[in-house]
């Protein structure tokens, strides 16, 4: 049966989006981990961001096996994390990718997918963020999410999707949870693309101007990752930290004020 | 011909930001999120000559917001001068490019208060490209499974407002190359002998290694050459003392066969050598050979005969008693053995040369008596002046001051 509704704490979708926004060339992919309410509420508390074998930039998938095996290394990692804060055990409840230049609306291919992990979880549901979505004539831009899961098609044998309402939850602070899966983005880049240039460079048929060159849009790549990703990310976290320190001055003084106050009356 | 191009640049994390801080907005009152933009400006000109067009200028006039400074609304109400310079005062002006509102339900299109805040705004910060950045959360399905944001950037002038494109900065933008995989086919053969231009670079690493390599081998062996000669030059120099000094044993030898006191290295208390510190090893050195300006100058006629008669003659000292008309006698004699060479100092006891078969025995220590020790270094001055290569020992010095 499917689920009633998904609330997804605001933290957590800052990760989602930091992550769909991080490029708009390839499609990017995670996992939500969270817990499933007698209510068939799935509550998403973090999510962890995955590491592509395969970059395209209209498709993103991961193999049940691959989500098998990541699905138990986010429990084991996760879920005691998660678990101690929120007293209750958590597990992977979801996942989600990026529409870079793309609908939101899931495609077939989502959609299949969706219904394969379904098999094994029928709670299990699906994230789409839309980014990168201009108006060329009102020069607006746009950003899109929806969550959804799949079903039996009444005709044929295919799959559909079904609408799945999701509520953003409020979350004054950052958790720690998610922190740390926000600051993983640089350091999975950097893996993706060492695991790609090893497989390039074991190649033995490669002349050496191939390799040199090969060698050279390495090290491009991973300057482009650092100025794009990882020196902004960088920055937003100083400056948050810079805010942070300013608000509790600011509260601070509030409270020798209010306190003041008090005292007078 | 010129085209003006602006746009707004901001950095997915200060986008997801700005969307964090709705979500955490007050969701009771509604209330719409608002705050400042720090970052920077920048205009740039391109002047594009091509065949078909001339003088194609482009200026890019790129803003680009680093942050989002989320203000609290209950400290900020409608953007009075005031309290944009308090807001303001944790900032620098300059870094201020823009200033950002979230509401909802709203279309994107600026209201009469926000063109009020943005003009105070700009005069304060004393920027007139000052940016407005409209974010317009909705939802696009009645269930609530879709929702979209819209972001709008409006550059106000004059009451009349201009939208901006905004863009995302991300790894997309900066182009990644992607990688060869099949290798460039090429059939000239000089391109295929570049295919070993690895190779020769890295022999060439190797080669410029083992170069260095050797270059430190030879300054190492260069120093202990060096070492190693300063030290032959040191055996050297002590070999020829102590040849030298084997030299002079023989010459005082030769010249004093029965000078036993110019032979030891040691004197007793009184003055007297010790016999057990005489040099009696014979050095096999042919003094007619080596040393023959000793028998022209010192051997007389009366020495020649002696030498003839007896082989190496032995000098002696003259006991005291036997010298009462010694002084002038000597005299005579080494003038007329050596000239003007010899100094003689005095007429003290060891001065007094007398053949050794007058007078043998008289190698009795208890008649030496008392020497002259100037008249004795003297006399080896003279000797060493025949001996012409001999440096004076300084031991023998020692032993007679």
């Amino acid at each position: 049966m499917a689920v009633s509704a998904v609330h997804l704490e605001s933290d957590a979708f800052l990760v989602c989006m930091n992550h769909a926004l991080s490029t708009e060339k390839e499609e990017v992919m995670g996992l939500c981990i969270g817990e499933v309410d007698t209510n068939r509420i799935v509550h998403i508390h973090s999510v962890i961001i995955l590491r592509r074998s395969d970059k395209r930039k209209d498709r993103v998938e991961i193999s049940p096996e691959q989500l098998s095996s990541a699905a138990t290394e986010a429990e084991i990692s996760f879920s005691y994390r998660l678990a101690d804060m929120t007293g209750r055990p958590m597990r992977v409840v979801g996942w989600y990718h990026s529409h870079p230049h793309i609908t939101v609306w899931p495609s077939h291919v989502d959609v299949r997918t969706q219904a394969m992990y379904q098999m094994m979880d029928q709670g299990f549901v699906g994230l789409i963020f839309s980014c990168f979505i201009e108006d060329k004539n009102t020069k607006t831009g746009r950003v899109l999410y929806t969550c959804f899961q799949s079903v039996q098609a009444q005709k044929g044998s295919e799959y559909e999707r079904i609408e799945i309402p999701i509520h953003v939850v409020p979350h004054e602070a950052i958790g720690k949870v998610c922190l740390e899966s926000a600051v993983e983005l640089p350091r999975i880049l950097c893996q993706e693309e060492q695991d790609t240039y090893r497989k390039i460079h074991s190649l033995t048929h490669l002349d050496p101007i191939t390799k040199i060159h090969n060698g050279s849009v390495f090290t491009k790549n991973l300057c482009s990752q650092m100025s794009a990703v990882s020196g902004p990310l960088l920055q937003w976290l100083e400056d948050r930290l810079e805010q942070n320190r300013q608000s509790v001055i600011e509260l601070q003084l509030d409270k020798e004020r209010l306190t003041q106050e008090l005292a007078t009356m | 011909m010129a085209d003006l191009n602006s746009s707004v640049r901001i950095s997915g994390f200060v986008l997801g930001s700005l969307m964090f801080h709705h979500f955490n907005s007050d969701f009771n009152s509604d209330s719409d999120v608002e705050g400042l933009i720090p970052g920077e400006s920048k205009a740039e000109a391109r002047s594009n000559i091509t065949d078909s067009q001339i003088d194609n200028i482009q200026f890019e006039h790129t803003i680009s917001g680093s942050s989002a400074v989320h203000l609290n609304h209950h400290n900020y109400r409608g953007g009075e001068p005031n309290e944009v310079r308090h807001l303001l005062s944790n900032y620098k002006e300059e870094n201020v490019i823009g200033w950002y509102k979230q509401q909802r339900y709203t279309d994107q299109q600026i209201t009469f208060r926000e063109q009020v805040i943005h003009e105070n705004l700009k005069r304060a910060v004393s920027n007139q490209e000052l940016m407005f950045l409209l974010l317009t959360p909705s939802e696009v399905t009645s269930s609530g499974s879709t929702h979209k944001l819209g972001v709008c950037s409006l550059q106000i002038t004059f009451s009349q407002s201009c939208s901006v494109p905004v863009r995302v900065s991300n790894l997309g933008l900066l182009e990644q190359q992607d990688y060869w995989r099949p290798s460039a086919s090429c059939s000239s053969v000089n391109y295929n002998r570049v295919s070993s231009l690895r190779t020769v670079s890295e022999r060439k690493q190797e080669q410029k290694k083992s170069m260095t390599n050797f270059c430190c081998s030879i300054y190492q062996f260069l120093i202990c050459y060096f070492i190693l000669l300063l030290s032959v030059k040191h055996v050297l120099l002590t070999l020829s003392q102590s040849q030298e000094t084997v030299l002079l044993c023989e010459a005082i030898k030769t010249l004093f066969p029965g000078a036993a006191l110019l032979q030891t290295q040691a004197l007793t208390f009184q003055g007297f050598p010790v016999p057990e510190f005489c040099c009696n090893t014979d050095h096999g050195i042919d003094i007619t050979t080596t040393l023959p300006l000793i028998l022209t100058h010192t051997v007389p006629k009366a020495r020649k005969g002696r030498l003839g008669r007896g082989g190496g003659t032995s000098w002696r000292k003259r006991p005291l008693w036997e010298s009462s008309d010694t002084p002038k006698r000597r005299k005579n004699m080494l003038e007329e053995t050596e000239g003007s060479s010899l100094s003689v100092s005095g007429s003290e006891t060891e001065d007094d040369l007398i053949p050794a078969n007058q007078n043998r025995n008289n190698l009795d220590m208890s008649n030496r008596g008392q020497k002259c020790t100037t008249q004795i270094i003297t006399l080896h001055k003279s000797v060493w002046s025949i001996g012409k290569s001999v440096t004076f020992p300084s031991q023998l010095l020692k032993t007679y001051i």
